[in-house]
């Protein structure tokens, strides 16, 4: 995976793991790997791993079963509301681009609409 | 210091086999002739064991040398120093192992000499005027050659190629250490080699005399004398790979 | 776990190292950065107890390295330096005859998941062969401190995916891991600390994250900005 310059290395795998729970291409409810097996699959430091399942944790997306590993959640919910937070992120990162190149959101909106 | 001992001889093995299948072949030529009385094959296999043993044991003691100086002058310097051993018991490795081929070659070169003088002895009646040269070229004196002393002969001369052998670890180690960054560090290292095995000359001259008489108890202090120059001069080559190598 | 004080090395009136302190802490992996010539080689040979300072000290386990730190820190050189004669197998045989914490079988495992048979002559090995196998038997030593000199140089893209793999498992709470390169994005994300060394002197010492998080800037920014090129980087 590449990460980008400006933003911490553990906040980038956290969004690439939500996305991968929004697509279900991780299941409601499944194992995820354990932390030294994510750093390794990101190629992240392993400290870093263990942040990034801190910080899911703490946000609910995923819950710890002691001896058992971390799971993500079944409350589907959670998982919607992160879908939301993300399509915010996404929002906001097109606004900024939009209002930098001098296109007013209405002029955006027709864009949007009139493209494939 | 076992593993290190193993890895030297590793490191050797392939030119002291060679020695050997060289020994083996003239021995079995001598063997052959001393059955058929054929002087030829004698004169050959004689001149041929000779051979094999002075190059041998020299090959073996320079072969050493220039694997110490691989050891500490190139890349492969981290196999040794990487390992949790200090320079005494590094190049002591190096120096039971080398010197101590050496002296297994050369008590085993004396003990088959010793065997094949025996042989033809049995073989050719009239083998006393043989001896007798052998006697003087050896001892330089008609009457006293026995075996004995013909084997503590071999075994001094010897004893001496193993201090050099010790002097030459002392000039390698001189070269990569406290003659670094000379532009003449190989040429005054070989220089510091000559001078001190020509002052070990003279002291040994001063103690003993030059004249060749051999009796056991010159021979024994004269082994002696090698052994403590031997230890002396592993001491202070150790001591500058402790203080003053960088690998 | 590993302090380095003031240390300073001069090689034939040219300074390598000048006035280095640093400290390394178990748990944490750090890169080691500075173009090539800066004096990281030669740093992590004192450290190693290679070679000595001509001042200064660096001690593991407060107490000064040497013949006895050798046992628990593990240094891999830059250099291939394996005996002519070795195949691979050999290379591990030679490592469990002198050190007590090499494991065979996690040795055997690393050359199977890097693809290196135990047959093959080190001789006859190609350049990224030769990194993986040195990475491969330095790092099957169960080791307190790891120290790789420039691991991923001159290696393809696969085996340095394989290199990094095998530096992030072996990472642990009780151990410190040092990379050097002079490359370093290829390190980025894999360590948590970067240690700046610039002509002999030490340049900084930065956390990753902390970098990104606070001041928006990768480790590559502010390389490029202590090393003196372009200023980079900018508001969050």
């Amino acid at each position: 995976m590449q990460y980008d310059s400006k933003t911490p290395i553990y906040m980038q795998v956290i969004d690439a793991i939500k996305l991968d729970i929004i697509n279900e291409r991780i299941k409601t409810g499944e194992k995820l790997p354990s932390s030294r097996d994510l750093a390794v699959q990101y190629t992240i430091n392993p400290n870093t791993a263990a942040r990034v399942y801190q910080e899911l944790e703490r946000e609910g997306v995923c819950y710890t079963k002691r001896g058992m590993g971390t799971f993500v959640t079944e409350d589907e919910s959670k998982i919607k509301e992160c879908r939301h937070e993300m399509a915010h992120g996404c929002l906001e990162e097109f606004l900024k681009c939009i209002s930098e190149l001098g296109i007013s959101k209405d002029e955006a909106i027709e864009m949007i609409k009139t493209t494939k | 210091m076992g593993a290190l001992i193993k890895y030297e001889f590793r490191k050797s093995w392939k030119m002291k086999g060679l020695v050997l299948c060289f020994t083996a072949f003239f021995e079995l030529l001598f063997l052959f002739g001393a059955w058929k009385l054929s002087d030829d094959l004698l004169a050959a296999s004689i001149t041929g064991l000779v051979l094999t043993t002075i190059c041998g044991l020299f090959l073996i003691g320079v072969y050493g040398i220039h694997v110490l100086s691989k050891d500490i002058n190139t890349k492969q310097s981290y196999m040794l120093f990487m390992t949790p051993n200090n320079s005494y018991k590094i190049l002591g490795a190096k120096v039971i192992e080398n010197c101590g081929s050496v002296l297994i070659s050369g008590i085993f070169f004396t003990v088959l000499a010793i065997l094949d003088i025996m042989l033809l002895t049995i073989r050719y009646e009239d083998f006393k005027g043989v001896m007798e040269l052998l006697s003087v070229v050896v001892t330089g004196d008609v009457a006293t050659l026995n075996y004995q002393t013909f084997g503590m002969a071999c075994f001094d001369g010897v004893m001496s190629w193993v201090y050099l052998i010790c002097l030459g670890f002392l000039a390698v180690v001189l070269c990569a250490t406290v003659l670094k960054g000379n532009k003449f560090n190989g040429l005054l290292s070989f220089v510091a080699f000559l001078v001190i095995s020509v002052v070990v000359n003279n002291i040994h001259d001063a103690i003993y005399g030059d004249l060749y008489i051999y009796s056991m108890s010159r021979l024994v202090s004269n082994i002696g004398f090698y052994a403590l120059l031997t230890l002396v001069f592993y001491l202070i080559t150790a001591w500058i790979m402790d203080n003053k190598l960088s690998v | 776990m590993l302090e380095s004080f003031e240390v300073t090395k001069k090689f034939l009136g040219k300074t390598a190292v000048d006035g280095v302190s640093i400290k390394l802490e178990p748990g944490h992996i750090y890169a080691m950065l500075g173009p090539n010539g800066s004096g990281k080689t030669t740093w992590m040979k004192m450290a190693a107890g290679l070679i000595k300072p001509t001042s200064g000290v660096i001690k593991y386990k407060d107490e000064p390295v040497g013949v006895r730190s050798r046992r628990e820190i593990a240094y891999m050189s830059t250099e291939p330096y394996f005996y002519d004669w070795m195949t691979v197998g050999d290379v591990g045989k030679y490592y469990q005859d002198f050190f007590d914490d090499f494991s065979m079988e996690a040795f055997e495992e690393m050359l199977q998941e890097m693809d290196l048979e135990k047959k093959l002559k080190c001789k006859e090995l190609s350049s990224g062969m030769l990194a993986k196998l040195k990475v491969a038997v330095t790092m099957a030593r169960d080791a307190k401190v790891y120290m790789l000199d420039e691991p991923l140089n001159g290696i393809d893209l696969l085996a340095r995916d394989e290199v990094l793999n095998a530096i992030i498992r072996h990472a642990g709470e009780d151990k410190v891991l040092l990379v050097s390169s002079h490359l370093v994005e290829e390190l980025e994300s894999v360590v948590d600390y970067a240690i700046f060394i610039n002509k002999s002197h030490l340049a900084g010492v930065y956390e990753v994250e902390e970098l990104r998080q606070n001041q928006c800037i990768s480790l590559a920014d502010k390389y490029r900005e202590v090393y003196g090129a372009a200023e980079m980087g900018g508001a969050c």
